[in-house]
């Protein structure tokens, strides 16, 4: 996510002539401390971004733009030092063209001066100096170049360039905080700053493959899904080919099918595949494992969804599970929603089943059941009425329908769904 | 230390010269998904999100996962793109059912849930609020012998929570013997207002929406249904923290379909307004679904594009429900749209939508005008203070030109600022007002920013606020001075 901290104001008040009889205005003056490119004459607009392949090195500017008259400064800059090291520092170009009193630490060490303010540390340079001649070297608005760091892309990853705190670091320039930023004039005044930080990334467009369930429970003679989500990372777009595959093969081992075999992403975006697993009535029950292979170039991610068969002596919903006669006319006390259930008794004649239907509506839920025990055994119907009650009129219902059975109310592990309007 | 002004006006000329040119936001709006993100062997209806102040997303919904409707939670972390475990935060007793949930969250930072539950024997409004680390009991919110039902809830900006629903009553002067009314009652501080009744016609009116727009007005938006067997249109009324317009039809469905429901409102981060809702769809054969829509408006609600189907999936063998949309402006900077849908007709879940990151846009507002003694009396208090906060909420470095004008018996120029503002920052003007040569009366403070170069029409809408009143008078009781607030300086 985006930092919106550390993000900067400059004020640079300005008093446009009003009549001094009837107000008195006062005015702020506050400049801007910020991280930017080599070579920048002003501030970026906005946080800048920098990136660069492990083993090459990084330089960057810490800018002034705005501010009041300088004659020194104290400023530290922080980084993760395992992605970008801090290799040295530069006074070249700065505003302090005759820097005396000069402090620089890198990583905690000094190179110039010592390094005794406990903000320094791994990942850390601190550029403290002032200019020889005793004068400001500049009057508001004050801008340039106040020193330059040179890092050492070790590693990938992400890491902001931005100033520590600590109280060791007050008085601060940045109002109301320990920043590590100090910016004075000749005399000692210390100078308000803002601040604007800068962010580095290296890591290579990617996506990732995942699963939602990333197990299933497949009966025999029925199947299960799960839904594979691709998601685009580091900026990757691109089409993206997708496979599934079941492990360990065996004869009547159970199947698998994506509901596309290719998606296009773009940055930032995700997309979803339905995967299909099925078993037959003659798959051999056990473990299986279905992997799902996403491939975009030379990139290649897989998710593996653990499958489990079992055999089933239960009742399934098929086909249109559970569908209501249609919308409800009802009358001033009421009316019925006539259903038809489909279903698959995989056990005995007399095995007993419960269907709960829980919906919700603008009138409030609707939850109803229904028990009874089945007459047949495989694919058959099942007609029952549940009451609609008036008050559910001009609302429309939408429900799920799960279905339990066996003498313990086992769940099935299929539900229909649907919806129906009420009206009168 | 000197503030040197001559220098200070150069740099503005010379900054306003340098970001002149500031680039256009270029971008398009797009929807990714549909993303399952609660899949459970229940039934999940209901969402509703809510983008927290501390960078999480919070997704609350009903679920009959437990054998009856409870209502549960889960979080978003950005960072390690992972949702929480669901969590169930009703849990009340055997056949009591919770329903339509919805999350705010209030200036002091605490989270609200409000809900309908039938634990009373009728359908009333409850809350809890999560204070950072726990969540407090559940208390009622509404009571009587009426179904209160489909609550939203938001937090306008100057704070005051608000709670809106539909109220169910028996009456045989309302069509078919029921009445369906929208009421709201808001949290000001620690006080709760009465039940108010917005809608009084003789229509239906359910299933409330709520929106705070750039502008700082309130959007409530429903469901109207006129006639038996209905046919329901989206309606929406605008508060502008004094009084509600009159209702405005927003859509026209086919007459022959149940028609629109389930209005959800957002602003996004570059000023356009957007209402997402329900639509019921005729596939022929007799056969219906409910597909969403949306429409938006980037001139703060003055003119909204057509309704744009969204979600299409559904056979006339197998028809697939989209409902109950939920939208939020997420931190990520894209709006995820959260709704309960069946895609395999076999049970709902919780799917969403994300659009493209909106970004970068030029937004700088006006987030405040505070004035301290506001009421001067004449010889005791002669100064007030203006304290004027400006926000940038874009993505750019901006520079700002601010204007604060008084209007009253008399009209001046409080003062003018000008400053560059780096993307999420605050800062705060000061000016003086002294009413020595100022006539008697109330004046109206008015803080604007010219518009930025980019900036959209609706983003402009939060560039100007107002503050009423300040009150300059003669004194009637001179021991009075300073022992009011509103005479004490800010």
């Amino acid at each position: 996510m985006k930092k919106l901290i550390a993000l900067v104001l400059i004020v640079v008040a300005s008093l446009i002539a009003v009549p001094a009889s009837t107000l008195s205005v006062r005015g702020q003056s506050v400049g801007l401390v910020c991280i930017a490119a080599t070579g920048s004459t002003s501030c970026p607009n906005g946080i800048p971004s920098f990136n660069g392949a492990q083993g090459s090195q990084l330089t960057v500017t810490v800018f002034l733009q705005g501010s009041d008259p300088i004659g020194g400064f104290d400023i530290f800059v922080k980084t993760i030092n395992s992605v970008l090291n801090p290799a040295s520092a530069s006074l070249s170009g700065s505003l302090i063209t005759s820097p005396t009193f000069t402090t620089e630490c890198i990583n905690g060490v000094a190179v110039q001066g010592s390094c005794s303010s406990p903000a320094n540390g791994l990942g850390v340079v601190e550029v403290s100096t002032i200019d020889s001649s005793g004068n400001n070297v500049c009057s508001a608005p004050c801008t340039g170049l106040l020193f330059s760091i040179t890092y050492n892309i070790v590693g990938t990853g992400t890491t902001d360039i931005s100033y520590p705190s600590d109280t060791s670091c007050s008085p601060s320039s940045v109002s109301g905080s320990d920043t590590c930023i100090l910016v004075f004039d000749n005399i000692g005044n210390v100078d308000n700053e803002n601040v604007q930080i800068g962010t580095f990334a290296n890591g290579p467009p990617d996506f990732s493959v995942t699963a939602i369930p990333d197990s299933l429970t497949v009966f025999q003679g029925s199947s299960s899904t799960s839904q594979v989500v691709v998601s685009s990372t580091g900026g990757y777009s691109g089409p993206v080919s997708l496979t599934s595959t079941v492990s360990p093969v065996v004869t009547n081992g159970p199947t698998s099918s994506l509901s596309t075999n290719s998606v296009t992403l773009t940055p930032g975006s995700s997309s979803t595949v339905i995967l299909t697993v099925s078993a037959s009535l003659s798959t051999p029950t056990g473990s299986y494992n279905v992997t799902v292979t996403g491939t975009g170039g030379s990139i290649s991610h897989s998710k593996r969804v653990a499958v489990s068969v079992q055999a089933f002596s239960g009742v399934l919903f098929y086909g249109k599970g559970l569908n209501g006669l249609g919308n409800v006319n009802i009358t001033a006390t009421g009316g019925l929603q006539i259903w038809t259930a489909h279903l698959d008794n995989r056990g005995v004649v007399g095995q007993s089943i419960t269907i709960r239907i829980s919906g919700t509506s603008s009138a409030g839920p609707y939850t109803q059941t229904f028990s009874t025990s089945l007459s047949f055994t495989g694919k058959g119907t099942l007609t029952f009425n549940t009451p609609v009650s008036s008050k559910y009129v001009g609302s429309r219902i939408t429900y799920t329908a799960t279905l339990f059975f066996g003498a313990s109310q086992t769940q099935s592990p299929t539900s229909a769904s649907g919806s129906f309007k009420v009206s009168q | 230390m000197s503030r040197a002004t001559t220098g200070a006006i150069i740099a503005v000329i010379l900054l306003l010269l340098e970001f002149e040119a500031a680039v256009q936001p270029a971008y398009g709006y797009a929807f990714n998904g549909p993303i399952p993100v609660v899949i459970s062997n229940g039934t999940d209806f209901n969402p509703t999100s809510l983008q927290t102040s501390s960078g999480k997303l919070w997704l609350a919904w009903e679920s009959s996962r437990a054998g009856q409707s409870e209502i549960y939670y889960s979080t978003y972390d950005f960072p390690s793109a992972t949702w929480s475990t669901s969590q169930n935060l009703t849990g009340g007793p055997q056949n009591i059912a919770n329903q339509a949930p919805s999350l705010a969250q209030l200036q002091n930072s605490s989270i609200m849930l409000t809900w309908s539950s039938n634990q009373t024997g009728h359908y009333n409004l409850f809350y809890k609020m999560f204070t950072g680390s726990s969540w407090t009991k559940s208390l009622g919110l509404t009571s009587g012998t009426f179904d209160d039902l489909s609550t939203r809830t938001v937090v306008a900006t100057n704070g005051t929570l608000l709670v809106a629903w539909t109220r169910q009553t028996t009456s045989g002067s309302c069509m078919l013997g029921f009445c369906r009314q929208i009421y709201y009652k808001t949290l000001n501080g620690n006080y709760w207002s009465s039940d108010i009744q917005l809608t009084s016609d003789l229509a239906w009116n359910i299933e409330p929406g709520l929106m705070v727009a750039k502008n700082r007005n309130i959007w409530a938006t429903y469901s109207k249904c006129s006639t038996n067997p209905c046919t329901y249109n989206i309606f929406s009324q605008t508060n502008n923290g004094t009084t509600w317009s009159s209702p405005y039809q927003r859509t026209s469905p086919s007459t022959t379909t149940f028609g629109d429901e389930n209005p959800d409102m957002v602003s996004d981060r570059n000023g356009t307004a957007w209402m997402f809702w329900s639509r019921d769809v005729n596939l022929g054969g007799g056969v219906n679904e409910n597909k969403l829509f949306y429409e938006n408006s980037s001139d703060g609600g003055s003119n909204w594009t057509q309704p744009t189907q969204l979600t299409f999936t559904g056979t006339q063998t197998m028809p697939v429900d989209d409902v109950n949309p939920s939208v939020v402006q997420a931190a990520d900077q894209r709006l995820w749209l959260f709704f309960s849908s069946d895609p395999q007709s076999s049970g709902f879940n919780i799917y969403y939508f994300q659009t493209n990151p909106i970004h970068p846009v030029h937004d700088v507002a006006v987030a405040n005008i505070a004035v301290g003694p506001n009421y001067l009396i004449r010889t005791i208090v002669n100064t007030a203070t203006v304290k004027v906060t400006v926000s940038d909420l874009g993505d750019y470095l901006e520079n700002v030109n601010l204007t604060v004008l008084a209007t009253g018996p008399s009209s001046f120029v409080v003062g003018r600022a000008s400053g560059l503002f780096g993307s999420g920052s605050t800062f705060t003007f000061t000016f003086k007002v002294n009413q020595t040569s100022l006539l008697n009366g109330r004046y109206t403070i008015t803080a604007s920013i010219s518009p930025l170069p980019g900036e959209s029409i609706g983003g402009t809408l939060d560039d100007s606020l107002r503050y009423t009143f300040l009150t300059i008078a003669n004194a009637t009781n001179p021991s009075r001075a300073c022992s009011a607030p509103r005479l004490c300086p800010i």
